[in-house]
């Protein structure tokens, strides 16, 4: 267990590293040079483009900066952005709340509401709450979220005024306290519930599968035989063996997650990482892209690994070595 | 009386396009300390009509007839009547074993759940021994109660099942292929014990296999099964030693002799008939080499053969009785 | 293979799903392949009526911002779809397929490090790279396909690899083996055939995904500003959200159409090879 608990930990350093790596060549030998950008396109002076150039020394060769920008990172040094003239750190950590507030509730309620109906369809396959739903779970899983969330706007926000169109609390309320948490949940409404709906059918449909999957297995009639009720067998036995998939796609999920939040901070002006990337992308802050690459790739990786530990916790027959 | 006593026992699978007739109009009697062997081909139905008659068949089987257990009829009790028997009164161990427990749960957990549905309220303590004592008959150590069901072998998980099947002491033990997954010597090994339990415990025993030996060694009564329907029953030292159905002959031919003496090895030619087809006759006529005309067109019934004492009965028209003598 | 015809057209008979998505692929095939025929409009054409409700003026569909024909559009814009999907899918499969395979039929050390490499592959943010790869390279087409197809081969991977794993042990490929076949020829001869099936149904539903990852991208700013695109216009349609829903709505449901109708099929073809799904139905 406990080299196994090693194993995945340098393995998560090695993916965090290879993908590093692969973003940083990736970002320095794309077109466009940052320099030229921040000294202004029209009157580029060369002097102020030299220094600039130096400044952040752009002058060296590529290995140079990737070793110097690895060992800054180690001492919690993430760089400066160019165009914010602010630590991306920073940068990051301010937009980085917003982002996991919008994705975690979005993935709570997905998962929550995904696996009950997931298992009340299971229940009862083939009755008219199953098919209903799985056309429903169909469709939402074919609907680009940026569309959905476009659609969701037009009808609750425009059409029927009940919540706002956009941003993440009203700039001018200027509310504290308990006002300010209750603002923020009222924004949060749309593009949390966005994101859920085309979040759910992935966790309703292993729910569903994996529950029919279950109660066609040999110990279910075992239980039958002993005189167990429908009920228990189902609440006790059913569940605890069918919930094993969910939590293993748990992991995987947060990438899909962070990346469904992108569209969604875009459709609603939500202040997050997905609009810091894209100003990032625009502008070539390449220690900015940098940084939010390897957030991002060290939030997947790990929340892969934490997962991993809790499915080998919770389901017995995985035995690491 | 009889403990079991199955009367005119149908089972029919309802599919989209067609009915499968698995087991028909099958009779059958279970006298207390009984050791009844149902032998047949994969497909005969004998699995089905187990099953049938504890009421654990998918939904899309249709059972009709009676399964009187103890005077009372098993198919037509309440789901709270029907699970006091169960487990209480009888007892199933089934064929895949390795698959027979959850594989989340701790074993001493789901085998302590199994005894509180049946005694609610018992002290922890007092089940635990129980369950050890059950592990001490089957040869297991008590420190499976906190294994799981992966981390045993086959043997063990096969004895794990017994040692559940006996927990509430029933008295009707059903064997369901149970030792077929497993080798020889831990087949013989635990066969052996059964035959040890059943006189310590004067347990009733239906035990399903598609292996005569198995029958002939732990068994007093057999019944053999083709496509559904029951060819012949009676005591083993009858039907074993010298089958009257020709189809007896055929499956005793097809297994090597008990005694090691070098016999002909053949199977019986041709395979299982269609059992969406309702036949006109005999079931096992297409297959049967001494087949008439009258197979083919009425079908026989089960009728007595040898004295009243033996018990014996054949459907055959080839074998006396009084409708399906030769003519 | 005859035989395998006469089973899927029973198949078809049953699985409604898969006929489903057949048809609907079909239709939208005539209509992307046929565009310049059913198209009313140039659809590049800036028309006088800006933003005409559909219906008005001859324009089904209406008109955008700029008054380009939203109909004509959408018919052209289902090749852009269609193309990305196929392709990056195709892509995917084929480097899936052949990772996949090596793996499972060599196994020992290369086995090894290509299932590190998917590992590694499956625990990148893989959306971010193909934001940034866009994003720093420029939007041609041809790159948003590769992109993605470059990116979401793992699954593919992991499927053929379990295949090759199972068929490696099978009596016809280790009867090549024992007649001296090559181990190459065996994977191509024995070993793709026979396992390629899950991997066909995973990749029509990994049209999808592309497609809805294109839409996206374009819907982002960053789809190939020379050809029309659905996400395209669904983001041109944004600030007129109010006043002129259908033009960011009319495209966003022909995605929909677009993607279910390669989940259907996909989901058809897994129903088609395990028949234990159907019934669990």
């Amino acid at each position: 267990m406990k080299r196994y608990i090693i194993k995945r930990f340098l393995t998560g350093i090695l993916v965090v590293l290879v993908s590093v790596c692969i973003n940083f060549v990736l970002i320095r030998s794309a077109p466009g040079n940052p320099v030229r950008i921040l000294a202004g396109v029209d009157n580029p002076n060369p002097a102020q483009i030299e220094a600039l150039t130096i400044k952040y020394g752009l002058d060296k060769s590529l290995p140079e900066q990737f070793i110097s920008f690895i060992a800054n990172v180690c001492k919690g040094d993430f760089g400066y952005s160019y165009a914010n003239e602010r630590p991306v750190l920073e940068l990051i950590a301010e937009k980085l709340m917003p982002t996991l507030l919008l994705s975690l509730a979005a993935l709570l309620i997905a998962v929550l509401f995904g696996t009950l109906l997931g298992i009340r369809s299971a229940r009862k396959s083939g009755g008219v709450f199953d098919r209903l739903m799985c056309t429903i779970s169909y469709f939402f899983d074919s609907t680009p979220s940026f569309w959905l969330g476009l659609m969701i706007i037009l009808i609750f926000s425009s059409r029927l005024g009940w919540f706002p169109t956009s941003g993440m609390v009203n700039m001018r309320g200027g509310y504290t306290g308990w006002r300010y948490v209750a603002d923020v949940a009222y924004h949060m409404v749309l593009p949390v519930s966005t994101l859920a709906l085309v979040q759910f059918p992935y966790y309703f449909r292993i729910a569903r599968s994996s529950v029919l999957q279950v109660m066609s297995e040999d110990f279910i009639t075992t239980l039958r035989a002993t005189g167990m009720k429908e009920s228990r067998i189902f609440n006790k036995y059913v569940l605890r063996n069918a919930l094993i998939p969910t939590v293993t796609v748990l992991g995987s999920s947060l990438a899909f997650l962070l990346a469904g939040s992108v569209y969604i901070e875009t459709v609603f002006s939500w202040p997050g990482m997905g609009t810091l990337l894209f100003t990032s992308i625009s502008k070539r802050d390449y220690p900015l892209l940098s940084g939010i690459y390897l957030i991002l790739a060290i939030t997947v990786a790990a929340m892969m690994i934490i997962v991993d530990l809790v499915y080998s916790l919770i389901d017995p027959r995985i035995k690491y070595e | 009386m009889a403990l079991l006593e199955i009367k005119n026992f149908n089972v029919t699978y309802k599919m989209k396009e067609k009915e499968v007739y698995a087991v028909q109009d099958a009779c059958l009697e279970l006298e207390p300390q009984d050791a009844i062997g149902i032998v047949g081909e994969s497909g005969s139905g004998k699995s089905t009509l187990a099953m049938g008659i504890l009421r654990l068949l998918p939904r899309t089987a249709e059972t009709t007839g009676e399964a009187l257990f103890e005077g009372s009829d098993l198919m037509q009790m309440s789901t709270e009547e029907l699970s006091k028997v169960r487990w209480n009164e009888i007892a199933v161990v089934f064929q895949k074993s390795m698959n027979a427990l959850s594989p989340v749960h701790k074993i001493g957990k789901q085998m302590e759940d199994v005894y509180l549905i049946h005694k609610p309220g018992t002290p922890k303590k007092a089940i635990r021994d129980r369950i050890y004592e059950l592990f001490r008959v089957v040869n297991l150590s008590d420190r499976v109660y906190e294994l799981y069901p992966h981390e045993l072998s086959g043997g063990m998980m096969q004895r794990i099942s017994i040692a559940l099947s006996l927990i509430m002491t029933p008295k009707l033990l059903v064997m369901d292929e149970a030792t077929t997954a497993l080798d020889v010597v831990t087949q013989s090994q635990i066969l052996r014990e059964i035959i040890q339990l059943q006189e310590q415990l004067h347990l009733t025993r239906l035990m399903i296999t598609h292996d005569v030996s198995v029958v002939s060694s732990t068994c007093n009564k057999v019944v053999v099964m083709y496509a559904g329907r029951i060819m012949e029953k009676g005591r083993v030292v009858d039907v074993l030693v010298n089958p009257k159905h020709p189809y007896t002959q055929g499956l005793l031919k097809s297994f090597p002799s008990f005694h090691g003496e070098k016999t002909d090895l053949r199977g019986i030619p041709g395979s299982l008939p269609d059992l969406s087809v309702r036949p006109t006759g005999c079931v096992f006529a297409p297959r049967c080499p001494y087949a008439t005309d009258k197979c083919r067109t009425q079908l026989p019934k089960l009728q007595s053969a040898g004295d009243e004492t033996q018990n014996w009965q054949v459907a055959c028209h080839l074998v006396g009785g009084e409708e399906n003598g030769r003519d | 293979m005859k035989k395998k015809m006469t089973a899927f057209k029973k198949e078809l008979g049953r699985n409604s799903q898969l006929r489903t998505g057949l048809i609907l692929l079909i239709i939208l095939l005539v209509g992307a392949i046929g565009a310049p025929l059913f198209a009313t409009h140039d659809p590049f054409k800036l028309y006088d009526s800006i933003r005409v409700a559909p219906g008005v003026d001859g324009f089904w569909f209406g008109t955008d911002n700029l008054g380009r024909d939203i109909y004509s559009q959408i018919l052209y814009g289902a090749r852009t779809s269609l193309e990305i999907g196929i392709i990056a899918a195709a892509i995917s499969a084929v480097v899936g397929t052949l990772l996949g395979g090596i793996a499972g039929y060599f196994g020992g050390a290369v086995d090894k490090v290509i299932l590190e490499f998917i590992n590694i592959f499956v625990m990148t943010p893989s959306f971010f790279l193909i934001l940034i790869i866009v994003a720093m390279f420029g939007s041609n087409i041809r790159y948003v396909m590769i992109v993605i197809g470059l990116t979401s081969w793992p699954g593919n991977a992991r499927l053929m690899r379990a295949q090759a794993i199972s068929l490696r042990e099978r009596t016809f490929v280790r009867a090549a083996q024992a007649m001296g076949e090559g181990r190459a020829s065996i994977m191509f001869r024995h070993i793709i055939p026979n396992g390629i099936f899950p991997i066909i149904a995973n990749t029509t539903m990994q049209i999808s995904g592309a497609i809805l990852t294109e839409a996206g991208l374009s819907f982002l700013g960053l789809g190939d500003p020379n050809v029309i695109s659905w996400g395209q216009m669904i983001s041109a349609g944004k600030q007129y959200l109010v006043k002129c829903p259908w033009i960011s709505a009319i495209p966003g449901i022909f995605v929909v159409i677009t993607v279910l109708t390669f989940f259907m099929i996909g989901e058809g073809l897994n129903r088609f090879i395990s028949p234990k799904m159907q019934s669990n139905k």
